[in-house]
């Protein structure tokens, strides 16, 4: 009696989760990879199966695809070299006992709960040609004849956009790392110190070897979070000039959605998601370290 | 960076002369990094209260006199007040579902011993691993087909199965640490199970639901990509959409000080969640980095 009770409980309790999540999560992506091997056009029946043309194509025969990869490639070389080093300053500093070290991790972080939407929308206007605080901070210092259309031009849109996803991201990478610093004894400093090490030789021998593994977190993260731009990127710029800040998400999104493209979008959505597998066990691999235990 | 943030507390060391200085340069840094994220929010208020013409004559000044018009042009006449009440619905009532058939689900994998468990668990587990645009042309087709597409049942519906994965996730956890004792001593007193749970173990997780609302709370409020896929209907916009909508058509007309009114109104509900729960998301972001 208890048993059967049991196992009506779990089916009870488990059903609607599993129906949900099967249905219109695991089904969908799944799906991906068979809709990826149509030429589908349109939301009608027709529909042609064409095995692997659509990635032969997108690999061999399209342009902007590799174009918006080299995009996506600069966000993350980008935030890799600003980003993590600036979060692991901000982060031993914060970890220490200064004033207010607690006010200034909240006003870091904040960026990061705001609506992509809202961000990208505000930067829009930082960099507004005519009323932006860009342009006119500019001109107030004297430098007028940098003024520019910022996101308006080729050249400097797509460093616009990525200066905005790092002012939106940065608090979170201070946040992730911030937890490992602070995990770290203060008697290990004190032995450092004691064997003669100066500021940049204990950052250099005590503090990263023993955030190591939470770095590796964060570039997995960053790699992650930089592939899968997109809301940032649609709302500033949709791609433009010219597709020259069109990135991988931005371009699926326009083949599925604009062009009704269905069966070569999906297979872009593919071969994104081998891309953000791909370079997370590469990564992987390669910050292969001894974890120091402690 | 320096040895000197970490000792300075204790008197093991002696105050070095430069220490002062060091002190007052990292201050610096840090006020400086924090104007510049605050600096723009603020010109965001500032330009919410201001006419189009002082937007472009004075950008640095203060609005004179403020036109607290703005905001009732952006919540009647732009719509940002319709799209804000669509947001709170789809927000609550996702949020609602999610943490419901969520903890149920968690309850079951965390208590019960069962065929399967492992598998069920690492399915929702591996979840998270998924982009949200690998499903989104088959989703978008089988909503289309199911006819809930373009209306909330269907968008309501994605949230919570896109949910799920990092909702089980977090309260799984947390049901593992309450005590098996409790739902044994509830189950012999003659408690259902279903009593059990909602009675004695939904309380005792009561931490783990809060976690789990705020991150949802935030996800959803904030969500973009899914609600742009899957409403098409103007008067079913939610905040994000409807704002995206504003901007990009607004390219070409100029109520601006309407428009800054609307993105004050969008980020108001999020800092106010911020300032009240800003421990547990600080806490919740710290345990995720060090359990890896």
């Amino acid at each position: 009696m208890i048993r059967r009770d049991k196992h009506l409980a779990i089916a009870v309790f488990l059903g609607p989760a599993m129906v949900l999540y099967a249905g219109f999560f695991a089904l969908p992506m799944a799906q991906a990879f068979y809709v990826a091997l149509f030429r589908w056009r349109g939301v009608s029946l027709d529909r042609q199966f064409v095995g692997f043309e659509n990635f032969c194509k997108l690999l061999t025969n399209d342009p902007v695809f590799w174009q918006c990869l080299m995009h996506n490639l600069a966000f993350l070389v980008v935030s890799l070299v600003v980003t993590i080093p600036l979060a692991l300053f901000f982060a031993s500093v914060l970890s220490g006992r200064l004033h207010g070290s607690q006010t200034y991790r909240a006003v870091f972080l904040f960026p990061n709960v705001i609506s992509i939407v809202a961000v990208a929308a505000l930067w829009s206007f930082v960099y507004h040609p005519t009323f932006g605080i860009l342009n006119s901070f500019l001109k107030s210092i004297g430098l007028e004849r940098y003024t520019t259309g910022w996101l308006g031009e080729p050249k400097t849109a797509l460093p616009c956009v990525i200066a905005t996803s790092i002012w939106y991201s940065l608090g979170f990478y201070i946040v992730l790392l911030l937890a490992g610093v602070q995990s770290i004894p203060r008697s290990f400093y004190e032995a450092a110190w004691i064997d003669g090490a100066g500021g940049w030789q204990s950052f250099r021998y005590v503090t990263i070897p023993l955030v190591w593994e939470i770095l590796k977190l964060a570039i997995v993260y960053l790699i992650i979070h930089t592939i899968n731009i997109f809301g940032l990127v649609w709302v500033m710029t949709e791609g433009g000039p010219n597709f020259h800040t069109e990135t991988l998400l931005t371009y699926l999104y326009r083949q599925a959605f604009v062009q009704s493209n269905f069966g070569y979008a999906t297979a872009l959505g593919v071969v994104v998601f081998v891309i953000i597998f791909g370079i997370t066990v590469i990564a992987n691999r390669l910050m292969k370290r001894e974890t120091v235990e402690y | 960076m320096d040895s000197e943030g970490y000792t300075s507390n204790y008197q093991t060391r002696p105050l070095k002369r430069g220490s002062r200085w060091k002190n007052f340069l990292l201050h610096a840094v840090l006020i400086l990094y924090s104007a510049i994220v605050a600096y723009p929010m603020l010109w965001l208020l500032l330009a919410s209260l201001k006419s189009s013409r002082e937007l472009f004559e004075s950008p640095w000044g203060l609005p004179s006199p403020p036109q607290w018009g703005n905001f009732a042009k952006a919540w009647v006449e732009a719509g940002i007040g319709r799209y804000f009440l669509n947001s709170v619905f789809v927000t609550v009532v996702s949020m609602f579902f999610i943490l419901l058939i969520g903890s149920m689900a968690a309850y079951a994998l965390a208590r019960f011993a069962f065929p399967g468990r492992g598998v069920i668990q690492s399915a929702f587990t591996s979840g998270m691993m998924f982009p949200v645009f690998l499903g989104i042309v088959p989703l978008f087709l089988l909503l289309r087909n199911l006819g809930m597409w373009d209306n909330y049942f269907g968008l309501i519906t994605a949230y919570v199965a896109y949910s799920l994965s990092f909702t089980v996730f977090i309260l799984t956890g947390f049901f593992k640490q309450l005590p098996n004792e409790l739902a044994e001593a509830g189950l012999i007193d003659g408690c259902s199970h279903f009593a059990v749970f909602r009675k004695i173990m939904l309380p005792l997780a009561k931490p783990g639901l809060i976690t789990a609302g705020i991150f949802n709370f935030f996800g959803i409020w904030n969500e973009y990509p899914l609600a742009l896929v899957i409403i098409a209907t103007d008067s079913l916009r939610t905040l994000p959409l409807g704002i995206a909508n504003l901007l990009m058509v607004q390219h070409y007309e100029t109520d601006w000080g309407a428009l800054f009114a609307g993105l004050v109104i969008v980020m108001l509900p999020t800092l106010i969640v911020y300032l009240i729960f800003q421990r547990q998301i600080t806490e919740r972001l710290t345990a995720g980095a060090l359990k890896g």
